[in-house]
């Protein structure tokens, strides 16, 4: 899991430590090393909540606190198991996010859908209830053949329309990774045109042919929530306030900073070309306005009236 | 404001949970000691926030009145047995398949259920999905599987529905059922909900037989809304026009799509959301009819150039 920036959620740590703690308890032992492993948390973290979990119990009886401590070695010994010492079993939380989970996959490309994923769904499903919850996780025609591609890092041969550029290009790309992100599914690539690791979205490649011309496989994660755009840091940023008809562009895209002002919001977003802004901002209409930078004022009008004069010059 | 910390609330937790009878605030605040105010404004606001926190991460705290000597004073515990989801016994290799969809969407708190499953983690896999991650989720679920009515608010009115079913579709979750307040059935956005989604104690109703969330809602938001469904015909210019087919299936195609430019017919029965779509093909695409949807498009783009002119003025 990707590590996260500033403080840890307090709700986050304390359902994390109701994992670990029955965990410890059982064995009485463990390295701090094993225990990052096995709960994906860094050492630091671990220890400032191992340490706080130290101090809790009930007091003044102090053979009642949660009898841990951690030795120079990076053991951490358990006295007498007090608090947490039966396992505790799912939550209804994690019910739900384990069958969200199940129903997604079985929906992905190349995914078994039958077989013991089908079983475990099956069987959560008969823990949890009468279920009618259903995950579209609707993919462009090209996923499945783009997801496949990736174990032998196959060259796939592209048409693609760039938003940013305008156009229609055409090059070879070699798949590293797919990804479903706010309902569109984008391929992490190497792209021949620009010789560099590229995200495409795939509702975009308008045509493909996977090539068997293999290359070496490399892996490559797929960026986790909204930090695969901040990782274009040195984007342009735009400033715009968006009245209630227009805050479904700071749900589709990415948003650095928002911030909520009766009706409306104003919102910080990485603007990944002109064209795009320009595209977003005729969508949007009397429902945004750009406070900034200045030089984006007028790419609305600019961009409505390149249509006006390109398809409606005799209605206007 | 004091928040929560996390000896407190561990604390908090370890007593309800030992502890076989209920407790009241004045008794959990006694045995907790210095860890929470005294103030009992203070002492209040504290521990409500411990309770909501709690309640957040799927442990909920039980309210009783209690009576005899200590008549009309609420006392709290924590039912393991009810908040705890039991029999669900997974073999090896359904477990392995769990802990590969839990990577492939990169689900914090399902891999936290995993391991209380004895589940570990695996590499995550070449396709991912990132799916929206929201509070109310898991008692919009419980609620539809329990078919109890719950009660929330959206747009600044508060609803009262009967949830058939939740929909997760183009990146959005959507709670559907029957809406007391409109008589009919309705469709809500989660993530626009306002505050916590409250399930009405007591309440039961009977859900349509083979509610299907997906076949309740169009697949395509510009068929949403609407009365009459609607069609138009738009002409695609240049390369775009293969995505737009890939898009819309041939079905959709009026012309031949050799030549240029391919004429489509698309739902349009909502406006708003047929409007985004073709202004996305930017100067690619061309609303030809109905007279008035293209009216609408060029009045949209005429308003665009005039209020930046006057703003630029």
């Amino acid at each position: 899991m990707a590590a996260r920036r500033g403080p840890r959620p307090l709700s986050d740590r304390v359902r994390r430590l109701l994992v670990i703690l029955p965990w410890l308890m059982e064995r009485r032992r463990a390295t701090l090393a094993e225990m990052c492993e096995r709960f994906q948390i860094t050492e630091k973290d671990l220890i400032v909540d191992l340490e706080q979990a130290a101090t809790c119990g009930l007091p003044p009886f102090i053979d009642e606190f949660v009898d841990l401590f951690i030795d120079d070695d990076g053991v951490v010994e358990v006295g007498v198991p007090r608090f947490f010492t039966r396992p505790l079993r799912l939550t209804a939380p994690e019910g739900f996010a384990l069958l969200a989970a199940g129903k997604a996959a079985a929906s992905m490309p190349g995914v078994d859908s039958d077989g013991p994923l089908a079983r475990a769904l099956s069987k959560l499903e008969a823990v949890l209830g009468h279920d009618a919850m259903v995950l579209d996780l609707a993919q462009p025609p090209a996923t499945a053949d783009l997801a496949a591609a990736v174990g032998d890092a196959l060259a796939v041969e592209i048409s693609y329309w760039s938003a940013s550029s305008d156009r229609i290009s055409h090059r070879t790309i070699t798949p590293r990774a797919v990804f479903a992100d706010r309902g569109r599914w984008y391929v992490i690539a190497d792209d021949d045109l620009t010789t560099e690791q590229r995200t495409f979205r795939i509702d975009r490649i308008t045509e493909w042919h996977v090539t068997e011309r293999a290359g070496t496989p490399r892996s490559v994660s797929a960026p986790d929530g909204d930090a695969w755009f901040d990782e274009l840091s040195d984007l342009d940023t735009v400033t715009m306030r968006l009245g209630p008809g227009g805050r479904w562009a700071a749900e589709q895209y990415p948003v650095r900073k928002m911030t909520v002002e009766g009706d409306d919001v104003v919102v910080e977003m990485a603007v990944a070309s002109d064209v795009w802004l320009s595209t977003l901002l005729v969508q949007l209409g009397p429902d945004a306005h750009v406070l900034g930078p200045a030089r984006h004022r007028h790419a609305a009008r600019r961009a409505a009236e390149a249509v006006l004069h390109a398809r409606y010059a005799a209605s206007s | 404001m004091p928040s929560s910390s996390l000896e407190r609330v561990t604390s908090l937790l370890a007593l309800l949970l030992e502890r076989p009878t209920s407790l009241t605030l004045r008794q959990i605040s006694g045995e907790l000691g210095a860890m929470y105010p005294t103030n009992p404004t203070a002492l209040r606001g504290a521990f409500e926030r411990d309770k909501a926190l709690l309640r957040d991460i799927g442990v909920p705290i039980d309210t009783e009145v209690l009576g005899g000597d200590q008549a009309g004073e609420t006392a709290y515990r924590i039912d393991r047995d009810r908040y705890e989801l039991r029999g669900l016994d997974l073999d090896d290799d359904e477990r392995r398949a769990l802990q590969v969809a839990v990577a492939a969407t990169r689900s914090e708190v399902g891999q936290e259920g995993l391991w209380k499953l004895g589940g570990a983690v695996t590499q995550v896999p070449a396709v991912v999905a990132n799916l929206p991650q929201l509070d109310a989720l898991p008692t919009l679920r419980a609620a539809t599987g329990a078919r109890q009515s719950i009660r929330f608010r959206y747009r600044e009115v508060d609803r009262l529905l009967d949830p058939y079913g939740l929909l997760l579709r183009r990146g959005f979750w959507y709670v559907m059922g029957y809406d007391h307040g409109h008589g009919e059935r309705r469709t809500y956005r989660v993530d626009r909900i306002d505050g916590q989604v409250e399930v009405v104690d007591g309440s039961a109703f009977e859900s349509p037989e083979d509610f299907r969330p997906d076949l309740q809602f169009p697949d395509d938001p510009k068929q949403l809304g609407g009365d009459e469904p609607r069609l138009a015909t738009v002409a695609v210019y240049g390369g775009v026009a293969a995505m737009v087919r890939r898009d819309l299936g041939d079905g959709a195609v009026r012309s031949d799509p050799s030549s240029e430019p391919v004429v489509f017919e698309v739902p349009c029965s909502n406006l708003d959301a047929f409007r985004s779509w073709v202004l996305g093909l930017g100067r690619h695409a061309e609303v030809v009819a109905p007279p008035d949807v293209r009216a609408h498009v060029v009045g949209w783009l005429q308003r665009i150039a005039e209020t930046a002119d006057a703003e630029a003025g």
